[in-house]
């Protein structure tokens, strides 16, 4: 219910743009949001209340309208309201698109995306938190409410941007949101930072990739009320990861941790790696805390080493884990149980991608410059015999096709090179070998 | 779900809020009193059930009590949010607030309460004294595991309401709430029912502000000071966390 403005009212901004007010669009604790119209078109206005329009909350967004947004893909403050009414104040950002989702849609099942949508989206989270933190500012308040994600492309779009402040500035009204803040914020032992960030940021990512808490395991179970006290000590005083190898106090109870179980194998060995030390080192030295670029090259192994069942009646994605499992051991898929043996890898740089007929190569496995989305190559059947496959050019380059005896051919744009044992492809940065 | 299987597992596993309405229904309270709650209550429905579905960590369940000579539960057992709505209450009788406290604590116990869960929130609105003895069921209510760590909030309904007992329930006079007229009183219904959210979800934390908070007045509107929200509290957990 709107109680700030009215709609149809009009409202002048620090820019000098006339906006008017269309539609209320939500409240919460620090105000309310509207849909506002201009000659720019629609964009959102959110109204701090009293409580909110604090002298430090005005200074913070007032830079950020001066300073920018960091990437398209942030709800940034473009302008102010300064003389709202009671004294309030507000700020306008472009709109968030309906095709966006939230995260707790994801967690709820509102929304049913694939899993590389989801791998795709949390690269591309990452790497908007990273260009965020190398401006040198931090989020401060990284949670399941303040990223949307589009949940068939996996674009993503970073809201709630009225915390970010300059890192290690202690001039945030905020410290975060519980069961994402970092241990030494849930203690007050420290104040949002970079490094607190990292760990909300790993908190956000396990939780999309296991719908469900890192920390809620056996001593979440033994909590009747799950109350302030509680939250405390499983989230700040005494942290335990559920997947922890040496300490086993905390792992998940079958029957009740349902999902946390289901998905323990689901992903390979090297994501479990990288989680481990997130919140088994990383959860009491900020400095061991993953950073973004370590999870943008878990997603591109993810994407590499995703397969769909080769069962025609099942067709699920899962992941083919090269390194998790003994010489020689099947892959099971989790849907049908459908067994299938080692497959055929296609190596380029310290990636290596499964070979399958549609499989992508994109620019970030041979230009390491983390663009995952523009092709580069394409595992294509031959037109002839469709038993036989290669890997088609689809860059804007000449490539060399090298074959075992060592002779090349050069391989132009949309040109093929059949896939056999020992040939390699000579992408100029990078050579892709089979 | 109907819908194509694509991941393992299934939606994130919630913890039951348990929230209840307990509601004077004795003869003071007819005529605009009565209607004024049943308004206030039925129109805090919409945005309650907005604010659950996007919660990621409790899953809403109200129930609705009325009290007068003897107490009855308008809704026996708990209703998720989505299915709940408001029935209108009307007034007549006495107020035996203790006959609803023995019908709370019957409801408090486990079962029919879960075993874990986040705290239950308990809403009581009253406007005048207690005619019976309420004292040994408060007592058997607050001894009750989940009655101690349920979040009790009183709404104090004009200025007969007896606030000493209300502070009796909440344990804490900032939790007892004065509506002496119908806009305080949607406000404060209004904000009891944001307590449901305020318990169970993340929410940002606003870090500890020094300036403008002892405002309690936001566009006119009365709003409650107070903050459910207990983060400061000692490190040393004892036996609380049970």
């Amino acid at each position: 219910m709107p109680e700030m403005l009215k709609i149809g009212a009009r409202i002048i901004s620090e820019n000098g743009i006339e906006y008017r007010i269309e539609r209320f669009i939500g409240s919460g604790g620090q105000g309310e949001v509207y849909e506002v119209s201009s000659y720019e078109g629609r964009k959102a206005l959110k109204m701090l209340n009293r409580l909110a329009s604090t002298e430090r909350q005005k200074a913070i967004i007032t830079d950020l309208v001066l300073n920018g947004a960091p990437s398209p893909n942030f709800l940034w403050p473009e302008d102010t309201i300064t003389d709202g009414p009671n004294g309030s104040f507000g700020y306008v950002m472009k709109l968030r698109p309906k095709e966006y989702k939230g995260i707790p849609d994801l967690f709820n099942q509102k929304i049913n995306p694939y899993p590389h949508t989801i791998i795709k989206a949390i690269f591309n989270m990452a790497n908007e938190y990273e260009i965020l933190h190398s401006r040198g500012y931090s989020y401060k308040d990284i949670n399941e409410k303040n990223v949307f994600f589009h949940p068939e492309t996996g674009q993503v779009l970073i809201c709630d941007n009225d915390n970010v402040s300059v890192n290690a500035a202690d001039d945030s009204g905020v410290d975060g949101t519980m069961r994402y803040m970092a241990p030494e914020i849930v203690c007050n032992k420290a104040k949002p930072s970079t490094k607190t960030d990292l760990y909300s940021l790993a908190t956000l990512i396990f939780m999309m990739l296991y719908i469900t808490h890192p920390l809620e395991g056996a001593n979440e179970y033994k909590i009747h009320s799950l109350d302030a006290i509680a939250q405390k000590k499983l989230y700040g005083t005494h942290p335990v990861y559920i997947f922890d190898p040496i300490n086993k106090e905390n792992q998940p109870v079958p029957g009740y941790h349902i999902n946390a179980l289901a998905y323990k194998d689901f992903y390979p060995k090297f994501v479990s790696k990288k989680f481990e030390t997130a919140f088994t080192d990383g959860l009491f030295h900020p400095e061991k805390r993953i950073v973004e670029r370590e999870w943008k090259d878990i997603c591109v192994r993810l994407l590499d080493c995703l397969i769909v069942c080769p069962n025609p009646k099942c067709g699920v994605e899962l992941f083919y884990d090269k390194d998790g499992y003994a010489a020689g051991a099947a892959t099971t898929c989790w849907n049908c149980g459908y067994q299938f043996g080692e497959r055929p890898l296609l190596k380029a740089g310290k990636y290596s991608v499964i070979v399958q007929p549609g499989r992508e190569i994109k620019s970030h496995h041979i230009n390491n410059d983390y663009d995952i989305e523009t092709t580069v190559g394409t595992i294509v059947s031959n037109p002839k015999n469709p038993s036989i496959l290669g890997l088609r050019n689809d860059s804007s380059d000449t490539w060399v096709y090298i074959k075992p005896d060592g002779s090349q051919i050069m391989l132009s744009p949309g040109k093929s090179g059949t896939l056999a044992a020992g040939v390699k492809f000579n992408c100029g940065k990078t050579i892709i070998s089979l | 779900m109907a819908e194509e299987i694509r991941r393992p597992g299934g939606a994130m596993a919630k913890r039951p809020l348990n929230f209840f309405w307990v509601v004077d229904c004795s003869g003071s309270m007819i005529g605009d009193k009565i209607q004024q709650v049943n308004y206030a209550i039925q129109s805090t429905i919409p945005d309650m059930r907005d604010a659950a579905e996007g919660n990621t960590n409790a899953e809403l369940l109200i129930q609705a009590m009325k009290f007068s000579s003897g107490a009855s539960w308008i809704t026996p057992s708990p209703v998720k949010i989505e299915d709940y709505s408001w029935t209108d209450l009307n007034a007549s009788g006495l107020t035996e607030l203790g006959k609803a406290l023995d019908l709370l604590c019957a409801q408090l116990t486990i079962p029919p309460m879960s075993e874990r869960a986040l705290p239950p929130v308990i809403v009581l609105l009253s406007d005048g004294e207690p005619t019976d003895s309420y004292r040994p069921s408060l007592d058997k209510l607050l001894s009750l595991p989940w009655g101690k760590k349920a979040v009790k909030i009183a709404i104090a309904i004009g200025k007969d309401a007896d606030r000493s007992v209300l502070q009796e329930f909440t344990g804490n006079s900032e939790y007892v709430l004065d509506a002496n007229n119908p806009q305080a009183l949607v406000a404060m219904i209004r904000w009891a029912s944001t307590v449901a959210s305020q318990v169970s979800q993340p929410s940002s934390r606003m870090a500890a502000d020094t300036t403008d908070v002892n405002s309690n007045v936001n566009n006119g509107q009365p709003q409650p000071s107070v903050v459910i929200d207990s983060y400061t509290l000692p490190d040393d957990f004892g036996t609380d966390v049970w």
